[in-house]
């Protein structure tokens, strides 16, 4: 009985890491940019389709695949933020929001073009038997998700705390006119806010598309699913975000596997409406408004 | 150093500087005063970059400046200290010194202007890992000044630096500024205290409805019945 | 002249299946016009600001919930299509009251969640709606007896005729008054809506109401007319294409849903597009219009075919302004007690009392940071106290919503400019004259003789307002346009439309020059006269020396002097103040 709590917790983990990559980035783009990116779920695709066109189809080796694709969707999304949302950057809130959903739809129907609607799977150098760790059972492929997701969240961290473009990210957050005055260009971090939140998005599309499958539509699941952390979290806040994905990845996990499974998907909302219920400001935001 | 002639500035339709024209000369502090709305922080923000003129010129060391960004002008080598402070209140006190120094790049905060920031400020020393938005008014504008200090500027620009201050604090702040001059930065310093900022200043401009309408030494100013009319109307 | 091309259009699409239209065209004609309920219903609520992504939840639940109801009960769809209606409203209102406190990126994210949520109710309750395969067998649409079934693409179209012709009659109606205007404000300009007694909250959820309800409605009919129905209806791709219809039309309009949903309906038909290259388009043209049109096509066509409103002219003298010399009395007509409000340690405003007597010009005037505009916003609600009351004609008012204050009375001019930016300066002033208004809702939608004399008697208030302050001309003119001067003085008109008996000037002379500050001393003199009470926060000495009965002298948030300004001019606390001491460097 307790082995199969466990076991919950753990997949549950591992899926919630996946979203809390999710929900980092598009926290962060919030935060900073004030842009509510409904493309995000389909940085999560591109990321799951480039590892699956390098390679499962090409043959590049597993890793260096991934590194790749995380990277290529980092420069669809500096490119994004350079051609469409630079223009919008002065206009009511509604306008990038409708831009962002134009460029989802946009993406998400070239990839069925490019690639055909039937779900792929990615067949990767891992053992596909199961690695027994005490009372659980853990697929070699799913350690190595989960290893990569606490690293990137790590990474995020350190990024931001430690380095000098997370200072000025951090400097652009707090204060936007005061970065300007200290030297920092804010167009640049805007670019690179926008798309090292892209690249997570991507490495959590190529984790979790090599544990499960991958398909054009994927993205729009995960995309809700890192709405509802981030308003869980508070949006802008990136502590928050890791919690809330862990959060929702674990409790997911719990309700399908004690519940009901078909509703899996709808726990986070669920979730999320529960708490606006009770804190209109998400667990950790702050009582003043984002608008 | 520092010239403005003809700047004109608008937020949208409406203007708010018609053509302002001022000077600052190395080594000088000059101070801008006025009542408030005059015009005295729009000037210095769109020195700053942060406000493009619509007609006019800006020139610092020879180099036109006007409508380039805020960051081109920090390199240039004028900082400022804006109005409210505004020190980073996520960050520690160290963090916002870095920020300071932003501008040299990826090797940061050069170890002596650090040493020569907490010399100036101890308290800052004392305060260093403590978060900016902790720290009390006046140890923020001593933040915000050594912050502004940190990228090495040969102009520093000051926003109100007595705004919201106690009194005590006032003195301790005006002592630093009279220090940092004493070290060859020149200054621009707006400032609504007109009796203490022309006792510090060798020559003040004093700004009504976005234009130049008093200008000259700082000691003839001091004892000019217009600048009471100015503020005062009487 | 509109009224003829709309007479015209009109009786060539009601005659269009006499005409031996194709049944093919019917039915997209039809489909059109279910597009256009969705797209007018989201049209509504993005009019005020929201964008609803979960709109397509609201079609399908009004959908099944017909369809249930008609399987189940046997209830005849001429009542089930009215009640799905009601219900999908009244969940929309459950779902307002959840959110719309929130507004903005919230309100999107949570509505699409919502649609979510309710896509998976729809695919896993089995027993309830029979899942992803689908419920089949809705009864068809019959007008309570059987020989009145529809049958025909033909009966099908003229009652999705009536509806869209209702619905444009709703939507107009609304988008056209003072409800549409409302909306606008609250978009454009929030605080000066609440300030001019426009409640954000009220009328967003009245948009979110009646949008749902069309939607519901849209959703019976859509349920008896194809007769199958699947969770597909929740999908985003509905949403995706309502979307695209409304800003590609042109959001904020009347029209706008209408052309976008004939646009949007037939040229993909046309092109015979498989489902995908479909959407690909729709994401292009709503990225392509985002980008460089995003007021949308009827927007920009109206704009070439510039068309002006006469002025409805109205003298001065049809200005009612003020309580007139009836309002006489001993309270004050405003009045702070020892107030107090704390940010952090520090009291911005320390025990503050002062009253403005009826009929009084009273200046608050102080260094910058005294705590002159913390003062203000308590007054007028944006700021709580964390002390001491504040009283209105005798009556406290320190708790109370802006928009409460607003309609008691107290009406506040925000500093620098605030006006509502895209509407004309008639528009922005009759925006203003909101909490004038006695018709209600449902004389606004019938258009009753009252509520259209009293929209013309607005209308010359708004006019005459114009004309005190010398705008008259401008009537027209979009206020973005106008100078500085000119929008503050046409500040100062929105402020005087509800009718205040006290009003609050919040630096009115900021930015002015010596001909422009004359003629404002000109005119607060003028409104003195006709009876109300001011209170001014103001720099500009000589507006304040001039003009004012009394002034209060603020510093840290203290009050340190009080009195005429020959008094206060020569007081060497209010010297010391503003000029400084200089006793500070004295020990340097």
């Amino acid at each position: 009985m307790w082995a199969e709590l466990v076991q919950h917790i753990v997949n549950g983990l591992i899926v919630g890491g996946g979203y809390a990559l999710m929900g980092i980035g598009l926290t962060l783009i919030f935060g900073i940019m004030r842009v509510v990116n409904f493309a995000h779920g389909e940085f999560f695709m591109l990321g799951a389709f480039f590892l699956f066109t390098l390679f499962s189809l090409w043959g590049l080796n597993f890793f260096l695949a991934s590194l790749a694709s995380v990277l290529a969707v980092g420069l669809v999304g500096a490119a994004v933020e350079r051609l469409v949302l630079r223009r919008l950057r002065f206009a009511p809130i509604e306008i990038p929001m409708l831009a962002t959903v134009a460029l989802s739809v946009i993406i998400q129907n070239a990839a069925i073009l490019l690639w055909d609607p039937s779900p792929k799977t990615i067949k990767h150098v891992f053992s596909p038997l199961p690695i027994t760790l005490g009372p659980i059972h853990v697929v070699s492929i799913r350690i190595f998700a989960g290893a990569v997701a606490v690293a990137l969240i790590v990474g995020s961290h350190l990024l931001i705390q430690k380095t000098r473009i997370g200072r000025a990210m951090r400097a652009t957050f707090q204060d936007t006119d005061m970065a300007r005055l200290a030297g920092v260009d804010v167009d640049r971090v805007y670019m690179f806010t926008f798309a090292f939140g892209a690249a997570l998005a991507g490495a959590s599309g190529a984790l979790l598309g090599a544990v499960f499958w991958v398909y054009p539509a994927m993205g729009d699941l995960a995309a809700l699913k890192s709405f509802a952390v981030v308003i869980m979290g508070g949006l802008g806040n990136f502590l928050g975000a890791i919690v809330g994905g862990l959060l929702l990845g674990v409790s997911e996990s719990l309700g399908a596997g004690y519940i009901s499974s078909g509703y899996k998907d709808a726990i986070g909302f669920i979730l999320i409406i529960l708490l606006l219920l009770w804190r209109p400001q998400g667990l950790f935001g702050k009582k003043t408004l984002p608008r | 150093m520092l010239t403005l002639e003809g700047v004109t500035v608008a937020y949208g339709a409406v203007e708010v500087l018609h053509g302002v024209s001022l000077r600052v000369e190395e080594g000088e502090m000059v101070c801008l005063l006025g009542a408030n709305g005059a015009g005295k922080s729009t000037t210095v923000r769109t020195i700053s970059g942060l406000l493009r003129p619509t007609a006019g010129a800006i020139t610092f060391l020879g180099e036109r400046l006007e409508g380039r960004p805020a960051h081109a002008i920090l390199t240039r080598g004028i900082a400022q200290c804006p109005e409210g402070r505004r020190i980073f209140p996520e960050m520690t006190v160290r963090e916002n010194l870095e920020m300071g120094a932003y501008v040299r790049g990826a090797a940061g905060a050069r170890p002596d202007d650090l040493e020569r920031a907490f010399h100036h400020f101890p308290r800052l020393k004392e305060r260093a890992g403590q978060l900016g938005g902790t720290l009390s008014g006046g140890e923020q504008q001593m933040l915000a000044i050594a912050r502004a200090l940190m990228s090495g500027p040969k102009l520093l620009l000051l926003d109100e630096p007595s705004l919201g201050l106690a009194p005590t604090m006032v003195s301790t702040v005006f002592k630093v500024i009279r220090e940092i001059r004493r070290q060859g930065v020149t200054v621009l310093m707006v400032e609504q205290n007109a009796a203490l900022a022309l006792q510090m200043a060798d020559r003040a401009y004093v700004m009504e409805s976005g234009r130049i309408a008093l200008g000259g030494p700082a000691r003839d100013l001091l004892h000019n019945a217009d600048i009471r009319r100015a503020y005062l109307g009487g | 002249m509109t009224r003829v091309w709309g007479t015209v259009v009109a009786a060539v699409l009601l005659a269009l299946p006499f005409l031996g239209v194709d049944d093919y065209y019917l039915h997209l004609l039809i489909m059109a016009g279910l597009f256009y309920l969705l797209a007018a219903g989201m049209n509504l609520l993005l009019a005020a600001g929201q964008l609803n992504l979960g709109h397509t939840a609201f079609f399908g639940i009004g959908a099944y919930t017909s369809a249930l109801l008609g399987l189940h009960f046997g209830i005849s769809p001429l009542w089930t299509l009215p009640a799905a209606a009601l219900f999908t409203a009244f969940v929309g209102c459950l779902l307002g009251r959840l959110t719309l406190k929130l507004r903005g990126a919230y309100f999107v994210l949570v509505t699409v969640g919502f649609a979510e949520v309710i896509r998976l109710v729809a695919t896993n309750w089995m027993d309830l709606t029979q899942g992803p395969m689908g419920l089949p067998g809705v009864p068809p649409f019959n007008l309570g007896a059987e020989r009145w079934t529809l049958v025909s693409k033909r009966d099908f179209y003229y009652l999705m005729a009536v509806m869209a012709g209702g619905t444009l009659f709703l939507t107009g109606r609304f988008l056209r008054s003072r409800v549409g205007r409302a909306l606008a404000a609250i978009q454009s300009n929030e605080s000066l809506a609440e300030s001019s007694g426009i409640s954000a909250y009220s009328h967003t959820m009245l948009a979110m109401v009646v949008s749902c309800a069309l939607a519901g409605a849209a959703g019976g009919f859509y349920a008896h007319y194809i007769t199958f129905l699947s969770p597909e209806l929740f999908g985003f791709q509905n949403t995706v294409t309502m979307a695209v219809m409304v800003v590609a039309g042109g959001q904020g309009t009347v029209l706008g849903p209408a052309v976008g949903s004939l646009v949007f309906t037939f040229v993909p038909e046309f092109l015979r597009m498989a489902a995908f290259y479909r959407m690909l388009l729709y994401g292009v043209i709503l990225l392509l219009v985002v980008m460089f049109m995003p007021r949308g096509l009827v927007h920009y066509l109206r704009a070439l075919v510039r068309r002006r409103e006469p002025s409805p002219g109205g003298g001065a003298s049809d200005l009612s302004l003020g309580p007139g010399s009836a309002a006489a009395g001993g309270t004050a007509a405003l009045a702070l007690r020892h107030v107090t409000v704390r940010f952090g340690g520090l009291a911005a405003v320390d025990d503050l009392s002062l009253e403005l007597a009826r009929g009084e010009i009273l200046a608050l005037i102080g260094p910058n940071g005294a705590g002159k505009s913390t003062a203000f916003n308590v007054v007028t609600g944006f700021q709580p106290a964390d002390a001491g009351h504040v009283e209105f004609d005798g009556a406290d008012i320190t708790d109370l919503p802006q928009y409460r204050i607003a309609e008691r009375g107290l009406v506040r001019m925000f500093q620098r400019t605030s006006v509502f930016p895209e509407a004309s300066a008639l528009d922005n002033v009759l925006t203003a004259c909101h909490r004038l208004a006695r018709t209600r809702l449902w004389e606004l939608v019938l258009a009753t003789r009252a509520q259209r004399d009293e929209e013309a008697r607005h209308r010359r208030r708004a006019q005459s307002l114009l004309d005190f302050v010398g705008l008259g001309g401008k009537a027209p003119e979009p206020a973005k346009n106008l100078s500085c001067g000119e929008q503050r003085l046409l500040g100062l008109a929105i402020a005087l439309a509800p009718d205040p008996s006290v009003l609050l000037l919040d630096e009115p002379a900021a930015g002015l020059n010596a001909v422009e500050t004359s003629e404002l001393m000109r005119l607060i003199e003028a409104i003195r006269g006709r009876g109300l009470s001011v209170l001014l926060v103001e720099h500009d000495m000589k507006l304040v020396m001039g003009l004012c009965d009394r002034i209060v002298v603020l510093n840290y948030g203290v009050k340190i002097a009080e009195g005429p300004p020959a008094e206060i001019q020569r007081h060497p606390e209010v010297i010391r103040a503003y000029l400084g001491s200089g006793e500070i460097l004295a020990d340097a």
